[in-house]
């Protein structure tokens, strides 16, 4: 398990970096890097307040303080989080802390890491994901959110952590991006999984009338 | 590939719901072969031109059934109005084993890779090449020198776990899931933006 090979490393100082990173006055030790999100990174961390003969890992999410606004989009991403949070998808947050130039969110290690490493490493390739039913369980997921009128989740296979339980695999983690409105302007998450009309340039919706199929032939 | 802050722009409004019908299509594509269909969505990428030019592009790619294709059809509509409701898709992925005759990988290597700075892929696929084949239980009870797992471990300074349930409840239903925490405690000084 990953927490093992992290414990087992902890003992060996060498391969620790010299000067421990501490988040939250010391309450959190930064253990690796987990990802990049969107406003800044994640890592993994130490919770140094559990008690000495059990080591906690959580995840911590910085989000970068770009504008004054920033306060009122962590509240807003926590609490369309809140209304989703019921669906055993999804991954709430256990605390909010201010780091200075960044808040942090912290919440639950799922050590079965993210999706995107899954299938980076061919996991689907070797493993059939039917039996797992990773389709239906994202579709369900992101169902269930918009019933509850969360839109816009960050959805990418970098923020899509997995779990150990096959019957309810995917947790859903992101929801700085998301928002309630039906109608929106701007780019949210990343250019490879955005909709044709969010893109900046070149972005094109064909007329309504046309077959899109045929749209190229037209313009051309 | 781009990667975007968040940030808002001018620009026509779209709708939240058709955006994320979409985004989750995009997804079951990188779960189906690994890969992403195209970069972005817009002209000035090949392989999005060429899906919009040529019905068949996803089918052939993601060797989709009849079935398979005319969902990626409607979920990855270019119009946000005629792509299928989050409702409906939601009953249609519950019969996802319909839509493609196998899940493939390096049949799709025309199609972008997914974006992974710190393991190549040239790493991966020497480690689960055809030769290297085996199944998760042998990887598991296989020695560190002759496992593919080790190797790549070394390689990459990636961790590497099973998050292996308790060893009565593993059956071939529910794989153990393979595990990658992607960023080794040696290298943990890179803590820092590299």
């Amino acid at each position: 398990m990953i927490l093992n090979h992290i414990l087992a490393h902890d003992n060996h100082s060498s391969t620790m970096p010299s000067k421990a990173i501490s988040l939250d006055s010391g309450r959190y030790i930064a253990v690796c890097r987990l990802g990049e999100g969107s406003l800044g990174p994640v890592l993994a961390v130490k919770d140094t307040s559990a008690s000495s003969d059990q080591t906690r890992f959580l995840v911590v999410k910085c989000v970068a303080k770009q504008s004054p606004k920033s306060h009122a989009l962590i509240t807003l991403a926590l609490s369309l989080e809140a209304r989703v949070s019921d669906h055993s998808a999804v991954l709430g947050h256990t605390g909010v802390f201010d780091g200075g130039s960044y808040h942090g969110i912290v919440s639950d290690l799922c050590q079965s890491g993210t999706l995107l490493e899954a299938i980076h490493l061919r996991l689907f390739h070797y493993f059939d994901p039917r039996p797992v039913g990773i389709i239906p369980q994202l579709a369900d997921a992101m169902n269930f959110c918009h019933k509850q009128g969360v839109y816009n989740v960050d959805l990418s296979p970098h923020n899509i952590f997995l779990s150990g339980d096959p019957t309810s695999i995917i947790r859903l983690s992101d929801f700085t991006t998301a928002t309630s409105d039906k109608k929106r302007r701007g780019m949210f998450g990343r250019a490879e999984y955005m909709a044709p009309g969010m893109l900046p340039f070149l972005s094109f919706i064909p007329d309504d009338s046309l077959d899109y199929r045929g749209y190229r032939r037209k313009i051309v | 590939m781009i990667h975007l802050t968040t940030e808002v722009i001018g620009g026509k409004s779209f709708d939240s719901a058709a955006a994320d019908v979409w985004a989750l299509g995009i997804l079951f594509v990188n779960v189906l072969c690994c890969r992403s269909p195209w970069t972005q969505a817009s002209l000035v990428d090949n392989a999005y031109t060429q899906f919009l030019n040529e019905p068949d592009f996803l089918h052939k790619k993601l060797s989709l059934t009849t079935k398979g294709d005319a969902l990626f059809l409607k979920v990855l509509s270019p119009h946000a109005s005629r792509r299928v409701t989050m409702r409906k898709l939601h009953r249609l992925a519950a019969d996802v084993s319909d839509y493609s005759h196998k899940f493939c990988g390096n049949e799709s290597e025309t199609l972008p890779s997914l974006y992974r700075p710190d393991l190549p892929d040239c790493i991966v696929q020497e480690a689960f090449s055809v030769e290297n084949r085996h199944t998760l239980r042998e990887l598991v009870s296989m020695p560190d020198d002759t496992n593919p797992l080790a190797t790549l471990s070394t390689a990459t300074h990636s961790l590497l776990s099973f998050a292996n349930p308790a060893s009565d409840s593993v059956n071939t239903a529910s794989p153990p899931l393979l595990i990658c925490a992607g960023w080794c405690i040696c290298c943990s000084g890179r803590l820092v933006q590299k």
